[in-house]
């Protein structure tokens, strides 16, 4: 193990590996930070470019554009309450409210940091375990993802800020909003109204994009009197020890939550980031400081995202099945390389698998190296005064939204979507939740939809296969204990 | 105890999830096929999720004719209608002539949204992001957009 | 002095050449509408509408294809993505864009098979398209789970017959000409197997090396280095020729069942009405580039094989007649339509 890593170390750090590699995080990190335009795009458009550069030096290069937009999409979401991936979602919640607290420099440190640990973390899990774990994820079958979605639904509304009916409500909401398109089972359009681009689902970023970023703008210009969104006062830029001290464990649950959930195919980083953050605040002594900017809804999440994201290398290299578009992607350009990525892709090209496990250390290195003297200029963004900032915004999220597909109609159900986000805002009700709902409805209606299939329609499959009945055990479970603690506070009240 | 409508939270939610809830209802049951529970058709599952999410809303609306609280602030309506009327006009210009005359649309008619609006500032930013936004997007990532579009 | 008048000569070589640049650019923008463009074209950039999401095998070829392009013909090509609708919202989009020339599409077996798929389509797949060239095609394999009894596809039909109802295959989508390649076999052996459409490629694939379906119709690359790796197994190609990748898996005439042919297939169109004199010219030069060995090679890798020196009138002919076939088969095998 140890002797493999020395050579992929030996492998990657040529200097033109080195300098791919920079090259990737570099535009990767641009590309994250820039919402809407997604990896997919840049690493499609980089791909023919690829075909005169050796495998190794073209997979770093992607491969690093991949987790530095993973690292930038923490950025606008931190600065602007800005998501640009689903995972970066969670990182809104507490992110932004600390920058709006004068604390933005430790948020985008501890989220560089915390990131940081979870590559190398997710690096190590790949190299050491991953063929064996991979073998793993081919016994998850319909009934076990559905089971593990209905988990993480429950599981989300239940430990959401606030009102747990409301909460639970916002996820239906999501699930009905994830319907849209056509239907995987019967190729039927449903709620498309004719409309050929909704045929494919309402896309991702027009959904959190409308709820949280043009909501958060309305919202911030809704009074008439001249106040500053972000306060003035920046206390520190770089985290203070006490911020450290709480990162560490929040930290190690994430990167535990996202290496498990990253090597399923299928389970994107969203649930991840969720769950970990879930994770948090159930555990700790105080749940009413979450959403008010604490740090360990931020450290937890995005260890959690970077972790997922290192970890679903481990079905595509292994297996050659690509868990997410953008590792197909990635087995596009193995392929063209002529390296069939696979359960043989380890003894036939050692030097590329495990080179490529290096670069990622290293990329992982170089991302902390590039993003933490950045954090100070970032920082300094929001000093520009709001009435220059808020139309920038707007510019980033249309062309954005417009390049994804280059559909008109896609901008304006961005504007729909700004509608009823600030809507929803109004009427307190939390957007994340929604948008859990969202991303996995489909899978959990799908997952639904064969397991029945495939068992003749016998609803037991869910409790006799054991690692659904595991799921479904933890469901029950919590649900149990949340409304024990209800019945408990009523209770005191009462007395 | 008199319930006042107007402006009541939970009210309003409860009447927003209603209303998604027996759309998604209605439509699954009466265009898409339910199936059985062996092979369920494409309205089995919205049309169950519809019904559920109506179930929330008629108890939050409910919850909200007995406590009555209200929404708290004013509603910001000239900045929610100016910011997405930017954002359906630079839709509509992107196709017919390009980015930046889009760009220009957006930036005057958001800023309007704002809480002051001078136009010499709003002039020199639109002009400054639009050249940056070709730096970046056109040049730089090499995203199929263009600055004009002079036919179609 | 002779340095200097060489200098004198340059500049005015350069001014010379941006003058006409520039009076070219002048006379262009007042003469797009004129007949006499054809000679200059092409004169700005092309965009290339590719009708699926960026990665997966048309995306690749369309951009070697158009990164190519852009050399030979001196002007970017710029790809696309308008996705959607099975690729039918970019078929459509091209269908209704300008007949100049400077949009072109890269089409698939949608375009054939959509016309008895769907109750309405918003662009006539014959009437508004002007096919340019095909470039590549290739066949829709049968693989297996590796435990799955049955070794060839006669085992597999008998198989099937003594289970009837058990047998399960996975695609990638319904509507996708794996899904067909599956009724067609249905049709064809008269054997009772059960579809369980998978969203995309990728979880097909799992669902069959994990067991969760017994068989699974893909295109040949998506599955080829899991059979190397003798973690699924190939019965049968649905084409007429044996594939490259895998070059021990029989055809369907050599494994018993001649009509089981299912291509999937690459080609670029214009909209109808794009000028002859545009079209032969693109034709000529897409088909020097699909005949260059290191283009032929790549696109290779990406798992499809090139088809090199097709005419606007054979790729034509060749969309009727599978527009046609598929008309058949799909009234046949009681597929209900998709709106």
């Amino acid at each position: 193990m140890l002797d493999h890593l020395i050579f992929g170390f030996s492998v990657a750090l040529s200097l033109q590996n080195l300098f791919y590699c920079f090259i990737g995080v570099f535009v990767g990190t641009l590309v994250g930070v820039l919402p809407g335009i997604s990896p997919l795009i840049s690493i499609s458009m980089l791909l023919p470019i690829t075909f005169t550069l050796e495998p190794l030096s073209s997979l770093i290069m992607l491969a690093g554009i991949y987790y530095g937009a993973q690292y930038g999409g923490s950025t606008t979401s931190i600065l602007l309450n800005l998501p640009g991936e689903a995972s970066s979602v969670i990182t809104c919640m507490d992110g932004y409210q600390m920058a709006r607290q004068g604390r933005a420099g430790p948020a985008l440190a501890i989220a560089a940091i915390s990131s940081f640990f979870a590559g190398c973390v997710g690096t190590v899990l790949i190299g050491m375990f991953g063929p064996p774990i991979a073998e793993l994820a081919l016994k998850f079958h319909a009934a076990e993802y559905f089971s593990l979605m209905v988990l993480g639904l429950v599981a989300a509304a239940v430990l959401a800020q606030g009102d747990m009916v409301k909460a639970l409500a916002m996820v239906v909401f999501g699930i009905v909003l994830g319907v849209v398109g056509t239907d995987v089972s019967s190729g039927r359009q449903r709620f498309t109204f004719g409309i050929y681009d909704l045929s494919d689902g309402i896309g991702f970023t027009i959904v959190a994009v409308g709820l949280f970023a043009v909501a958060e703008v309305v919202k911030n210009l809704e009074n008439t009197e001249t106040t500053e969104v972000f306060t003035a006062k920046i206390t520190s830029l770089m985290p203070t020890l006490a911020d450290m001290k709480a990162s560490v464990n929040p930290t190690l649950r994430g990167t535990a939550l996202g290496s498990f959930f990253g090597m399923l195919p299928g389970a994107g980083p969203a649930i991840s980031a969720f769950s970990a953050y879930m994770l948090e605040k159930k555990i700790t002594k105080d749940p009413s400081r979450f959403g008010q900017g604490a740090i360990e809804g931020v450290a937890s999440p995005e260890a959690a995202n970077n972790a997922h994201v290192q970890c679903s290398f481990i079905p595509t290299l292994t297996l050659g099945i690509p868990g997410s578009p953008v590792m197909a992607l990635m087995l596009g350009a193995l392929m063209i390389q002529g390296i069939a990525p696979g359960p043989q892709v380890m003894t036939r090209n050692p030097d590329l698998f495990w080179g490529l496990i290096a670069s990622m250390w290293i990329g992982n290195l170089i991302l902390v190296v590039l993003n933490l003297p950045l954090v100070g200029i970032w920082v300094k963004l929001l000093k520009v005064p709001y009435r220059w900032l808020f139309p920038c915004i707007f510019m980033f999220i249309c062309v954005g939204n417009y390049s994804l597909n280059n559909s008109a109609i896609e901008i304006y159900l961005t504007a729909g979507f700004g509608v009823l986000g600030y809507i929803l805002l109004k009427l307190e009700c939390e957007p994340a939740p929604l948008i859990l709902g969202y991303v996995l409805g489909p899978l959990m209606e799908d997952s639904l939809r064969r397991a029945m299939l495939l068992s003749r329609g016998d609803p037991t499959v869910f409790f006799t296969r054991p690692i659904s009945l595991a799921f479904i055990l933890v469901t029950v479970l919590l649900l149990i204990t949340v409304i024990m603690h209800g019945l408990r506070k009523k209770r005191e009240k009462g007395s | 105890m008199k319930v006042e409508l107007r402006n009541n939270k939970d009210f309003f939610t409860g009447l927003l999830f209603i209303a998604v809830g027996l759309t998604a209802m209605v439509i699954s049951l009466s265009d898409y096929p339910l199936g059985t529970s062996l092979n369920m058709g494409p309205g089995y599952f919205p049309s169950l999720m519809g019904g559920i999410l109506t179930a929330f809303g008629l108890y939050i609306m409910a919850r909200g004719l007995i406590k009555g609280e209200k929404i708290a602030g004013a509603w910001g309506i000239r900045p929610l209608i100016l910011l997405n009327l930017g954002v359906m006009a630079f839709g509509f210009l992107i196709d017919r002539f390009g980015l930046a005359p889009s760009l220009v649309v957006l930036f005057f008619i958001s800023a309007l949204g704002g809480k002051e609006f001078k136009f010499k500032e709003v002039l020199i930013l639109t002009v400054l992001m639009t050249v940056a936004s070709w730096v970046l997007f056109i040049y730089g990532l090499g995203i199929p957009l263009r600055l004009f579009v002079w036919e179609n | 002095m002779n340095a200097n008048g060489k200098k004198y000569c340059g500049m005015a070589k350069q001014l010379l050449s941006a003058a006409s640049a520039i009076l070219g650019t002048l006379f262009l923008i007042g003469a797009t509408t004129a007949p006499s463009y054809a000679q200059s074209y092409p004169d700005k950039p092309i965009r290339l509408i590719v009708i699926f999401p960026p990665g997966g095998g048309i995306d690749t070829v369309g951009r070697i294809i158009g990164t190519k392009l852009s050399e030979t013909l001196g002007q970017p090509v710029v790809p696309e993505n308008r996705a959607g609708a099975g690729g039918n919202v970019g078929l459509e989009f091209a269908a209704k864009a300008r007949p100049d020339g400077y949009t072109l599409v890269i089409g698939s077996e949608t375009l054939t098979l959509s016309p008895s798929l769907y109750k309405k389509l918003n662009y006539d797949a014959v009437k508004d398209l002007q096919p340019v060239v095909q470039v590549a095609q290739v066949p829709v394999m049968l693989f297996v789970r590796p435990d799955f009894p049955a070794k060839t596809l006669k085992e597999l039909v008998e198989y099937a017959k003594t289970n009837p109802g058990k047998v399960t295959y996975g695609t990638g989508g319904v509507g996708s000409a794996p899904h067909l390649g599956g009724e067609l076999l249905k049709s064809l052996a008269k054997i009772d197997i059960v579809h369980v459409p998978y969203k995309g490629v990728a979880p097909a694939l799992v669902g069959m090396m994990g067991g969760e379906v017994d068989m699974a119709f893909l295109s040949p690359a998506a599955a080829a280095p899991q059979v190397q790796a003798g973690k699924a197994r190939a019965l049968v190609v649905l084409g007429d020729k044996r594939v490259k990748l895998l070059p021990d898996v029989p055809t369907a005439r050599e494994a018993g069942i001649d009509r089981l042919l299912v291509p999937i297939w690459y080609g670029i169109l214009a909209p109808a009405g794009t000028p002859q004199t545009i079209v032969k010219h693109l034709n000529a030069e897409i088909n020097k580039i699909t005949a260059m060995p290191d283009i032929q090679e790549n696109i290779q890798k990406v798992g499809v094989e090139t088809v090199s020196g097709s005419t606007p009138e054979q790729f034509s002919e060749f969309i009727k007649t599978e527009i046609a076939h598929w008309e058949k088969i799909i009234a046949g095998a009681n597929i209900p339509k998709l709106d």
